[in-house]
C-alpha cells in the first residue's frame, strides 16, 4: 500500500491533472464509475491509471445484504481490477441492497454477533472471487437499526473475524460522534489501529445543531483535521486520502486542500 | 440472521415509504432524501426531455413508484434503463410518444458509456467493401423525438416514420443523431464485406432503374462522410 497522501479521482477535474505540477502520490477510483466509463474520459483515465498508483473503492458490493453476492458484478469488477492492475480494493461496512432491490446508498447494518459472522463469510467469498484482500470502511450513519454491541466492538470484531483491513474514515467518526453523542477521540482509542489499511478524510454539512450529514461536498472542517492529527499522534502511520464527491471544485482548489493534508500528515 | 434481515427489510421499506418504522426516527427522512435524490439525479440526467414534459410532482411520484418495484442493477447509470422499462409498462402517463422518447434518451446515455473501437482514418473508395460499424445505431421512431424542438412543440410534429442514425463524433466527443432516409438506412444495413460498394451500387441501379451517375451523385458525398466518421467501417483494428 502507498505510503503518502492520495486523492479521489473525479471526472470534474480529471482533464486538469496533467495541466498542473502538483499531483497526488496516488489516486482512488470508484470502480462502478469506471467499469463502464463515459467515452469523454476514457483516454485520460487510462493515462492516469498507467502513470499513478491506484486504489479501487467500491460502492455496490453490499457486504451486509441478505442477497447472495452478485457474481456478474464481481466478475466485471475483477476484470476491471485485473485490466488496470489495481491491487488494492476497499468497500463499506454497510449494505445498499436487500432482496435484490438496490438503494445506491450506504445503509447502516444491525450490529449483531450474527452479522459479524455473516460478513466474515462474505468477505472470504469476495476475496476468493477477486483474488485480492479487501478493506472495509466504517460507515457514516444517521440511524441505528439494531445493536447488540458498541460500534467499535462491531468494527473490531468484523476485522478480527474476517481478516479484512479497516479503511478508517475520520470524517465518518466525527459526523457519527456528533449525531449520536459520543466522544470521537474515545471512539478512536477503542479502534484496533493495527487493522488500518488506509484512511479517508472528507467534508460534511452541518444541517442543524443535531444533524451533520456526510456529504463529501464541502472542504474538510477544522474539527476533522484535528481528529486526523489526533490519530497521527496516536502513532497511526498509514496512507490517507482526500475525498470529494459533490460540488467538486477545480483541480487547483482541491490540490490546495490536498497540500494542507500533506502538511498535517507529514 | 432472521432478526437482522427483518430489521433491514423494515428499514428499506420505511425508506421507500412502504412501511413505518417500529421506533419512529427523525433520521428516516435523511435516508428517504438521500435515496430519493440519488435516483432523481440519475433520471434527470438520463431523461431531460421527458422531465420537462411532466410536472415536478409527477416525476417525483413516478420515482417513488419505481422505488417500490425496486432497482436491480448494481451499476447506477444503468438503472435509467430499468426506469424506462418501468415507465413504459406502467403507462399511466398516457403519452403516446413515451416509448420513443425514452428509447431515444436512454440510447444517448448508453452510447456515451460505450467502449468505441479505435480506427485508422482512410479515404473512401468505391472499390472497397464496408459494413455498418458496430459502434453506431439506427432506430426508427413513430414520433420526431430526436428533433430539437420536439419537447417544446410536440404538436408541430406528425406521427410518421423517422429513421435516425446515432454515432459518436470523435472531434466533438459527443453523440450525434441525424435523421436519414429509408434508402440510406437500407443501404447502411445491407452493405456487406463480401461486395464492394461499386458492385452494391450496380445492383441498386438495376433495382431502381436509375443511372449509376444519378445514384453516385446522391450517395458519394454521404458515403465519404460516413467513412470519415467511421459510420461505415472496413475492418476492426482492435477493441
Amino acid at each position: 500500500m502507498h505510503d503518502k497522501c492520495g486523492l479521489g479521482l473525479r471526472t470534474e477535474f480529471i482533464h486538469d491533472v496533467y495541466k498542473h505540477d502538483l499531483k497526488p502520490s496516488w489516486f482512488e477510483v470508484t470502480p462502478e464509475n469506471w467499469m463502464y466509463m463515459n467515452v469523454k474520459h476514457r483516454k485520460i483515465f487510462e493515462r492516469i491509471v498507467s502513470d499513478f498508483e491506484i486504489v479501487a473503492h467500491g460502492l455496490s458490493l453490499s457486504i451486509g445484504s441478505n442477497t447472495p453476492l452478485d457474481k456478474n458484478y464481481l466478475k466485471d469488477l475483477k476484470i476491471f481490477l485485473d485490466d488496470y492492475e489495481i491491487e488494492h480494493y476497499s468497500e463499506h461496512l454497510s449494505f445498499c441492497s436487500l432482496d435484490n432491490k438496490q438503494m445506491y446508498e450506504l445503509l447502516p447494518l444491525p450490529m449483531t454477533y450474527n452479522m459479524v459472522e455473516y460478513i466474515s463469510d462474505r468477505v472470504d467469498e469476495v476475496q476468493n472471487i477477486l483474488g485480492r484482500s479487501i478493506a472495509l470502511e466504517n460507515a457514516s450513519y444517521y440511524y441505528v437499526p439494531y445493536a447488540e454491541m458498541e460500534e467499535t466492538d462491531f468494527i473490531n470484531a468484523v476485522m478480527q473475524k474476517s481478516g479484512a483491513k479497516l479503511l478508517l474514515d475520520v470524517n465518518n467518526v466525527f459526523v457519527n460522534s456528533h449525531n449520536h453523542g459520543f466522544n470521537p477521540k474515545e471512539f478512536l482509542d477503542k479502534i484496533d489501529y493495527e487493522n488500518i489499511a488506509y484512511m479517508h478524510i472528507a467534508g460534511h454539512i452541518e444541517v442543524n445543531e443535531n444533524l451533520y450529514i456526510d456529504t463529501h461536498g464541502e472542504a474538510v472542517k477544522d474539527e476533522v483535521w484535528d481528529l486526523l492529527t489526533y490519530v497521527k499522534n496516536a502513532g497511526v502511520d498509514k496512507p490517507i486520502l482526500l475525498e470529494r464527491d459533490n460540488d467538486v471544485p477545480n483541480y487547483e482548489t482541491i490540490m490546495k486542500e490536498y497540500k494542507y493534508m500533506q502538511k498535517i500528515y507529514s | 440472521m432472521k432478526l437482522e434481515q427483518a430489521v433491514q427489510k423494515r428499514f428499506i421499506n420505511a425508506i421507500t415509504k412502504q412501511e413505518e418504522l417500529l421506533t419512529p426516527s427523525g433520521a428516516l427522512q435523511v435516508y428517504q432524501d438521500l435515496v430519493y435524490y440519488r435516483f432523481l439525479e440519475v433520471f434527470e440526467k438520463a431523461y431531460p426531455r421527458f422531465k420537462k414534459m411532466v410536472s415536478k410532482e409527477k416525476f417525483s411520484e413516478l420515482i417513488y413508484k419505481f422505488l417500490k418495484v425496486g432497482a436491480k442493477d448494481p451499476i447506477l447509470w444503468r438503472v435509467s434503463g430499468e426506469f424506462k422499462e418501468f415507465l413504459i409498462k406502467e403507462n399511466d402517463l398516457k403519452i403516446e410518444f413515451l416509448e420513443d422518447l425514452l428509447e431515444f434518451e436512454f440510447l444517448e446515455v448508453e452510447m456515451y458509456m460505450h467502449k468505441y473501437q479505435e480506427y485508422k482514418e482512410d479515404i473512401f473508395t468505391l472499390e472497397s467493401s464496408y459494413t455498418l460499424s458496430a459502434d453506431v445505431n439506427i432506430r426508427t421512431f413513430s414520433y420526431a423525438v430526436h428533433h430539437p424542438d420536439f419537447d417544446t412543440n410536440t404538436q408541430k410534429f406528425e406521427k410518421g416514420e423517422y429513421t435516425v442514425l446515432f454515432y459518436y463524433e470523435r472531434e466533438t466527443q459527443s453523440i450525434v443523431y441525424e435523421e436519414i432516409t429509408p434508402f440510406i438506412s437500407m443501404f447502411l444495413q445491407t452493405i456487406t464485406r463480401e461486395q464492394s460498394i461499386s458492385m452494391f451500387i450496380d445492383d441498386r441501379v438495376k433495382e431502381y432503374g436509375v443511372t449509376r451517375e444519378e445514384l453516385l451523385e446522391v450517395l458519394l458525398p454521404i458515403l465519404e462522410q460516413f467513412r470519415s466518421k467511421n459510420i461505415i467501417t472496413t475492418q476492426t483494428l482492435h477493441t
